[in-house]
């Protein structure tokens, strides 16, 4: 039996099915408020995870993601859709409870491919530690997967993104370019070669990074998905009030990415991105316009920026590199806030 | 003046359409780029105007028409070994090729460590390969529990490629175990191992 | 990044290190012993700083009659 391609059904270019961050602000203006007190995280920090408390000792977080596939393989598409919608639990240094399928599937596709989609997910949510309780799918032309995700966290522990201090070391655990090099795989640009690395980046967990943060009683991070690496850390740097130095060319991306971008394979999530966060962005004259698209790129379950005490930074790097995030690399620093929130060069 | 059709294409096609085609031009030669949706057109815009220069916008009969004046060399001349140490690593153009999880003949045990030792110090090695193939018992080393498994994907990272026999894998049955590489076949093996320099055989 | 080196009188030692460390489920790596510490052809276990309990890792060495040396190496 032929493998079923799942980017057969998905007719537009490949930008990502995010709605960009200007429309999403426009949506939520005005609308009413629902202050609570047990109420940790909530929606002015943090679009699409929360945290409620229960009880002294115990928090919940509550998170959720889906998206139309990014790959062909079914299996793989599962993985990734469910290490993407887990991985708010992990970037507030949570632990996987449990979990909940969203699925819209197309009639006219063979069940076996929603099968596999749904088995990659679960293998996922297994792998974190979670429990699948079920989950709901509705007919669609274009299939779409993802997870509702229920963690747990001590309400002193929580990590969220807006705690960064003047003086932390910017950490980033995982390379970015993912999604220059899934557009260059659609339009058969990139061998397997380059592609398989971003399929394995992208299915890894970030639990052990979490872990890792707890372990140095980290207090900020957040982690980098659809608005890329320059959208999360503006929004870290609005949440924290600071201004965050980012080095281009500390910036570990996946081999591949600048090349494609040289073509001029960008994704237009980048510019969506560069959009959302120009006006509160310095860019340094040395800096190049294809290094300054590849920090725009959008990722898809990328990995987490960390605000590490600059006493922790050698140790954490190590531990992170051993735990598999073989590419973990400092990026920049945290700053008093100045004239802008990012100063990138 | 140049145009070319980018009609009907979905992003990010029109963007490689107008860089390739700008590298054709003169300069101070003009580009037209057609387009029938915003998204493209404002793409294609926004990218010319980060490439330094002033792109203008005509809309007739709900085609949209891009107009720029190619004002500098557009390729940036990017100097890969610039950027991160990720795409720095300049690969040499030789394979190593496990033909089992151990180096050499005699004591089993040593030929383990021997194997390890090896692949743990390829990450330090000036002269990088730039393929690693799995062989036969070689295949131990890129499954999931393999001891060496975070260095062959640091490698991997790296850009090295890692093919992995897949009669192989499913001859010891582990093919759901591989943790690192691409499944690969004896065409894929015999070609890179026919048209590079030099092959390690261990 | 800096790593602790630990040498061994013996490839021997090295071998038996390697299977009491792994039993610890303690993680290394196994790499030839590095050429500014030592010219003699051997293997040695680099192990992470953060993840080396030195007086565990010294017992069950001692008890099983290994000697070890202790070095520092940093790797980039």
């Amino acid at each position: 039996m032929k493998p079923y391609d799942l980017l057969s059904t998905v007719e537009y270019g490949g930008c990502s099915a995010k709605l960009s961050a200007n429309d999403l602000s426009t949506a939520l203006a005005d609308l009413p408020k629902t202050p609570h007190k047990n109420l940790l995280v909530d929606i002015e920090t943090h679009d699409d995870a929360g945290v409620y408390k229960v009880s002294d000792d115990l928090a919940l977080i509550q998170t959720t993601d889906f998206f139309p596939p990014v790959c062909s393989d079914p299996y793989e598409f599962g993985q990734i859709a469910a290490a993407n919608a887990l991985s708010d639990v992990y970037a507030m240094g949570g632990e996987v409870l449990t979990a909940l399928n969203i699925v819209a599937f197309p009639t006219k596709v063979p069940l076996d491919v929603l099968k596999e989609i749904l088995r990659g997910g679960i293998e996922k949510v297994i792998e974190a530690g979670g429990v699948m309780m079920g989950g709901h799918t509705i007919v669609d032309d274009v299939p779409k997967y993802g997870l509702a995700v229920t963690g747990s966290i001590h309400p002193d522990r929580i990590i969220t993104n807006a705690a960064a201090k003047p003086g932390d070391v910017l950490i980033l655990t995982k390379p970015i370019g993912a999604g220059i090099i899934m557009a260059g795989k659609r339009i058969g640009e990139i061998e397997m070669d380059k592609y398989q690395p971003i399929l394995e980046s992208m299915k890894q967990l970030n639990k052990e990074g979490g872990r890792i943060m707890q372990k140095y009683k980290v207090k900020c991070a957040t982690d980098i998905t659809g608005f890329g690496l320059l959208g999360h850390a503006l929004k870290l740097a609005m949440g924290s009030n600071v201004t965050l130095k980012i080095d281009s060319k500390r910036v570990p991306s996946f081999n591949g990415a600048l090349d494609l971008i040289e073509l001029g394979c960008i994704p237009g999530a980048c510019f969506r991105n560069l959009e959302y966060v120009e006006n509160e962005c310095t860019f340094e004259k040395s800096l190049r316009s294809n290094h300054k698209m590849l920090l725009l790129d959008a990722q898809t379950s990328g990995g987490l920026l960390i605000c590490c005490n600059e006493n922790d930074v050698n140790n954490m790097i190590a531990e992170l590199s051993e735990s598999g995030y073989a590419c973990t690399s400092v990026i920049g620093s945290v700053c008093e806030k100045g004239n802008k929130y990012l100063l990138i060069n | 003046m140049k145009t070319i059709d980018a009609k009907g294409q979905l992003c990010p096609i029109p963007l490689i359409m107008t860089k390739k085609a700008l590298g054709e031009l003169k300069e101070n030669e003009t580009l037209e780029v057609l387009m029938d949706n915003e998204t493209s057109v404002k793409n294609v815009t926004r990218y010319l105007e980060e490439m330094g220069m002033k792109p203008s916008t005509g809309k007739k009969d709900s085609i949209y028409h891009v107009f720029v004046n190619k004002t500098s060399e557009v390729s940036e001349n990017v100097n890969v070994e610039d950027f991160c140490t990720i795409n720095n690593e300049r690969l040499s153009d030789y394979i190593v090729s496990f033909q089992k999880n151990k180096l050499g003949e005699g004591s089993e045990e040593l030929g383990t460590i021997l194997a390890k030792a090896f692949i743990n110090t390829l990450p330090e090695v000036e002269a990088k390969p730039k393929k690693l193939i799995f062989l036969n018992s070689g295949i131990y080393l890129v499954l999931k529990d393999s001891p060496v498994i975070d260095t062959l994907k640091k490698l991997e990272q790296m850009g090295i490629e890692i093919l992995v026999c897949g009669t192989c894998l499913d001859y010891y049955k582990k093919k759901e175990e591989l943790g690192v590489g691409i499944v690969s076949n004896m065409y894929v093996i015999l070609e890179s191992l026919s048209k590079t320099s030099k092959v390690i055989y261990l | 990044m800096k790593y602790f080196i630990l040498i061994f009188e013996s490839t021997h030692h090295s071998l038996k290190s390697e299977k009491l460390l792994t039993g610890l489920g303690i993680k290394f790596d196994i790499i030839p012993t590095p050429k500014e510490i030592s010219s003699d052809c051997g293997m040695a276990i680099r192990i992470n700083p953060a993840l080396f309990d030195e007086q565990l890792v010294s017992s069950i060495l001692n008890k099983n009659n290994i000697t070890f040396h202790l070095h520092e190496k940093v790797y980039k």
